[in-house]
């Protein structure tokens, strides 16, 4: 490991080089390494999720339990697709987005905690595996919520699936601390709280969420758990427990737990909107404040998922909380349309998916307040209304995010640009095929079809059919993303420092960085979205001398740093966004 | 492994940026971390609450309280903490070592009586064996204690090598000892007195 004083060196530098393959396979406490290992270990659930989603729309085309042989292996897929879905796929992959930017983003060397960081992610393989095993002595059953009764009936993979989440849980209060303290405590001179990159402030607010909710979720499974070996009864009426008070405790996690699904994709998108469209951020205050402002509001509405079984005055209270929260959002919405309005949008791969969550999100939303108003939850409450909105706002808005930061970070994190006309594919795919999905559901929700069930009324066959369709469509599009993956680290062309010419400090240094991240002290662009003036081009046209994608004549120096640059650039399919974006400002 | 003590000298000095930075770390990481493991006792307080609602009577009118006990052992707790505290005074006075670990002993001594008391009324106390009551008035005593004991254990490392290099392990136990005690007025007030 190089020393804290590097020498100054001005020469063109290409690369650090990417780690070998057996550095991400064991400890290590180096932020770029851990974000990474999160990056794969989440894309793996995700792999699995979808695959149980593909079984599940499978199951669904025809109105009885054929495919399955039972309902309650539906039962037990469901309960994994979306757990897995959750807690192994988004809420890692936040771990993988924040761990490899944040530093970065902030100029600094590493995270506050690195030995605490590696050992939160070190926690995330054995309890997926754990759930997993889950399998072996009869699976979970009881839905991602787990309400008792039913998830004290269940065979011991329940309880395994509690362990397991309550692992989950640890691991992630211990990450967010390490968040919180890195974003406060090591930004450089010359980036106070409100010059910093508006995915710093998202990911400060989802870790400000988790540190202050998770522990109801530990409780909670706590007292689960006690219920199934020690004998307790917390949530048996019958022996004077209480089931309503798992339903409480659980949402006043689960509740702030959705925004910390969403929170971060929405930092991603505010980076990649205005640095592919070559805008300043519109409002970026009011931006990173409806960021803490939905944190804060998002601890008040928790009982919207009750509201069938809340005592009735409590019902009002909360639609209004429920209703309030739409107005961060809202900011959010309309600062995000604002930043592009009128802007040189390229239509990158990013962006695409950065528009395609603006517009999913959106759905996501508003079905949202549709379902938070009490008299149409009380007929829509536990249909596919529910399941369609949701997906809007866990799909269109958590997932469309992560692709967008995946592929705007992408040749940050390898050193090399992934295929634009696959990416292209991917997106289309994407988009077509969740709405094929998601929106026969919205219909199929609002005449009954109850959730959680392997079997419908033949009436609503159409639209299951319609469904499980484009859920076919959208397994599809997963495998262009994989490939894509798989063909820009075998062929991608070189990225270089600063393929899009983006202003936060992690494109001021190679790609990928070394470790320790930076060559010299790093110094923040005053605006972080400061894009279009003469000083920004300047201020880039700089960085793309210093760390450009190919050294125009081999120097002697360079020789071990540019060994990417030596190897084949990507051919046709990869070039056509490396031109594109040369040309950006 | 015993390191002398310097007498005189402040226990945290801090030689560069980046030691002052990991000391400014240190002291945040510990705090978030107090708030948000603080929210478990919160929650199992909330628990508490919302469990009592069905009940006319709570606790059930076969037992009543022996509120004599616990104070006793509050009032304990609380002297460990202020002994902890005073034994940190000391570190930079002359003959630093020895009343620094006479107090720091005392404290745990009077932490250890706490631990016992409450250790007897997890076991004994108000029970009524198959009641909701009981189960929550374990779960709140047993977890507390189990964080009293992890915590006074690392309190008892500490004694171990007290040297001024080290300010930082006396700092974050007499920390994580504020952690219990906070912990333990919560859980005091909900079991015994709302
Ligand atoms: C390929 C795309 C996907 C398809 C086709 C799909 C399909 C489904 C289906 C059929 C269900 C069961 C509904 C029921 O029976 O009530 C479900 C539940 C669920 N899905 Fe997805 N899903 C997809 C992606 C996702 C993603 C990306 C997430 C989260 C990030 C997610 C989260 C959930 C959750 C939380 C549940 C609820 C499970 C429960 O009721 O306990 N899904 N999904």
């Amino acid at each position: 490991m190089a020393t804290a004083s590097l020498p100054i060196r001005q020469e063109p530098r290409i690369s650090a080089g990417l780690p070998r393959v057996g550095e991400f396979m064991r400890w290590s406490v180096d932020h770029k390494i851990i974000g990474v290992q999160y990056m794969v270990v989440a894309l793996s659930f995700f792999f699995i999720g979808g695959i149980l989603a593909m079984l599940m729309r499978w199951e669904l085309l025809t109105p009885d339990v054929d495919f399955f042989g039972d309902g309650a292996v539906y039962n037990s897929a469901m309960t994994m697709h979306g757990t897995i879905m959750i807690f192994l796929w988004v809420i890692p992959m936040i771990g993988a987005m924040g761990n490899y930017v944040v530093p970065l983003q902030i100029g600094a060397r590493d995270m506050a905690f690195p030995w605490l960081n590696a050992f939160a992610f070190w926690i995330i393989p054995p309890a997926g595996i754990l759930m997993l095993l889950g399998w072996l002595v009869g699976p979970a059953e009881a839905g991602w919520t787990s309400y008792p009764p039913l998830s004290l009936l269940g065979h011991d993979g329940q309880l395994l699936w509690a362990v397991s989440l309550h692992l989950l849980g640890i691991s992630s209060i211990l990450g967010a601390i390490n968040f919180i303290v890195t974003i406060l405590n090591m930004r450089p001179e010359g980036m106070p709280l409100f010059r910093m990159p508006l995915l710093c402030w998202a990911v400060l607010a989802t870790a400000l969420i988790i540190v202050l909710a998770t522990p109801f979720l530990a409780g909670a499974l706590t007292l689960l758990i006690l219920d199934m070996v020690a004998g307790t009864s917390f949530f048996i009426a019958a022996q004077g427990g209480d089931v309503l008070l798992w339903q409480n405790v659980f949402w006043f996690y689960s509740h702030p737990a959705v925004y910390i699904m969403v929170l971060p994709s929405m930092g991603i998108i505010s980076e990649v909107l205005s640095v592919h469209s070559r805008k300043p951020v519109f409002g970026y205050r009011m931006i990173a404040l409806s960021s803490m402002s939905i944190a804060l509001v998002g601890f008040t509405v928790w009982a919207h998922h009750m509201f069938t079984s809340l005592t009735p005055e409590l019902r009002i209270p909360f639609m209004i909380t429920s209703m309030i929260i739409a107005v961060p959002t809202g900011i959010k919405i309309f600062s995000w349309l604002a930043t592009i309005w009128g802007g040189k949008i390229h239509f990158t791969s990013a962006m695409n998916f950065a528009l395609g969550f603006l517009s999913l999100f959106l759905i996501g939303g508003l079905t949202g307040v549709i379902v938070g108003s009490v008299p149409v939850d009380i007929h829509l409450h536990d249909t596919y209304f529910v399941v369609s909105h949701f997906h809007f706002t866990l799909y269109g808005g958590g997932v469309m995010g992560l692709f967008a930061g995946v592929y705007h970070w992408w040749p940050k994190i390898t050193g090399r640009m992934l295929n634009e006309g696959l990416g292209r594919w991917h997106f289309w795919l994407t988009f077509i095929g969740f709405l094929w999905t998601f929106l026969p559901q919205q219909i199929a929700g609002m005449m009954g079809m109850p959730r959680r069930v392997a079997t419908y009324d033949p009436s609503l066959l159409i639209y299951n059919q319609l469904s499980s369709l484009g859920a076919f469509v959208l397994g599809a599009s997963a495998l262009f993303f994989f490939y894509n993956l798989g063909w820009s680290l075998a062929r991608g062309r070189v990225a270089g420092g600063n393929p899009w010419r983006a202003l936060t400090l992690e494109w001021a240094t190679t790609s990928p960085p070394p470790p320790l991240n930076f060559y010299e002290d790093p110094v923040p662009y005053p605006n972080p979205y400061g894009y279009g003036s003469d000083a920004a081009r300047e201020y880039l046209d700089e960085q793309q001398r210093r760390f450009p994608a190919a050294l125009e004549a081999p120097t002697d120096e360079g020789s071990t740093s540019a060994s990417l640059a030596t190897q084949p650039a990507g051919t046709s399919a990869g070039s056509s966004a490396g031109t594109s974006a040369g040309q950006q400002q | 492994m015993t390191k002398t003590l310097a007498p005189g000298k402040p226990y945290t000095e801090p030689a560069s940026r980046q030691e002052l930075l990991a000391a400014k770390n240190r002291r945040l990481g510990l705090l978030i971390f107090q708030v948000s493991w603080m929210m478990t006792f919160i929650c199992l307080s909330v628990v508490n609450w919302q469990l009592r609602w069905q009940y006319a009577d709570w606790p059930p009118s076969e037992i009543t309280l022996n509120r004599i006990f616990p104070s006793i052992a509050t009032l304990l707790l609380l002297a460990s903490l202020l002994l902890f505290r005073s034994a940190r005074g000391t570190l930079t006075a002359v003959d630093a070592r020895v009343s620094f670990r006479r107090r720091w002993w005392l404290g745990i001594a009077l932490g250890f009586l706490f631990v016992t008391i409450m250790a007897v009324e997890f076991f004994r106390a108000p029970m009524l064996v198959g009641t909701t009551y009981r189960d929550v008035f374990r779960v709140m005593t047993g977890f507390h204690l189990a964080h009293a004991l992890v915590i006074g254990w690392l309190a008892i490392r500490v004694l171990r090598n007290p040297s001024p290099e080290d300010g930082w392990a006396i700092e974050a136990a007499i920390k994580l000892w504020d952690f219990v005690f906070i912990a333990w007025l919560i859980f005091y007030a909900v079991l015994y007195w709302i």
